[in-house]
């Protein structure tokens, strides 16, 4: 295998340290311009897929942690919600936040902070990805799969209530140095929060399709 | 009448993917709009292959994305590129 030269290395750091998912969709558009007939249609389908995968939502937190760490905050945080909007596929995730923060005050110990994390974002993950609440219906084609059908304002809910979650989770590890103990739940409440931040965009691009109503936040 | 994401989800459920790999799919074709889904509609009646190869395609892409890594998206586009020439052939 040829070894790179030192210049080459340098490049390629560079380039990973600077990935930019905007850019690098546009590059693949680009690349595919020249091609016709069907190679051209596989190319359209391999681009749909380039940004699926990459989310808007996801485009854009990939910029605002390159610019500065509390940008995505602040993207959450002018998200305004029309209350009148959330539906009971959305009002679970605030009655779940509101008893966590009425049982915040009966945390006194490492042990303590254990169990609230356990019980309530344990609680908000599992009716993420395991809907049972509010506009639910069993998929098709795989019925053991139940997916939810949110209003845009449920999903800024759920994820400005992931949100919350993880800052008391970084109070709780600063306190009490929960280290390893809540990494797979800081992962899900993360992952959570991305879903339904780009599920928002998404939805509001197209809000009167009403056959992309249900979805799935699946870890 | 059949909406292409009807399509889509009829010819990914007929595939040999894995159960969770078919999830996963129609999950993420589940963010497109319809009419975008035309091209994938016709490109996996038309063959079904692809349905697999579409499916290591976004699994890679997914990867990416998450890590930011842009040395192996330069890799990706390398593969999609000699894919695409072999169809033109």
């Amino acid at each position: 295998m040829q070894q790179k030269n030192s210049e080459e290395e340098v490049v390629d750091s560079i380039e990973s340290a600077d990935f930019k998912p905007e850019q690098a969709l546009n590059k693949e558009k680009t690349l595919f311009e020249r091609f016709s007939g069907k190679a051209k249609k596989i190319a359209r389908v391999m681009t749909l897929v380039s940004a699926l995968s990459a989310a808007p939502g996801l485009v854009q937190e990939a910029y605002a942690e390159q610019k500065s760490p509390d940008v995505k905050v602040k993207q959450v945080e002018k998200e305004s919600i029309n209350e009148a909007n959330v539906t009971e596929s959305g009002k679970w995730a605030k009655e779940i936040l509101d008893q966590a923060k009425s049982e915040l005050s009966e945390v006194k110990t490492r042990e303590d902070a254990i169990h609230f994390i356990n019980s309530n974002a344990g609680s908000f993950m599992r009716e993420c990805y395991f809907p049972t609440k509010g506009n639910i219906r069993q998929a098709e084609l795989v019925p053991t799969l139940t997916l939810r059908k949110y209003s845009v304002d449920d999903l800024r809910l759920i994820a400005q209530v992931a949100e919350q979650l993880k800052t008391i989770l970084q109070d709780l590890d600063s306190k009490y140095s929960m280290g390893g103990t809540i990494d797979k739940v800081k992962t899900n409440l993360d992952d959570i929060d991305k879903k339904a931040s780009s599920e928002t965009l998404y939805s509001s691009r197209k809000q009167a399709d009403a056959s992309s109503g249900y979805i799935i936040l699946r870890h | 009448m059949k909406t292409n994401f009807e399509k889509v989800k009829d010819l990914i459920a007929q595939s040999n993917l894995s159960l969770p790999d078919q999830i996963d799919l129609i999950d993420l074709f589940l963010k497109a709009n319809d009419s975008e889904l035309e091209s994938v509609a016709d490109l996996f009646l038309s063959d079904s292959s692809w349905i697999e190869k579409i499916n290591v395609n976004y699994k890679a892409k997914q990867a990416i994305f998450r890590a930011g890594d842009s040395k192996t998206w330069k890799q990706i586009l390398e593969t999609e590129e000699k894919e695409l020439g072999n169809v033109n052939e």
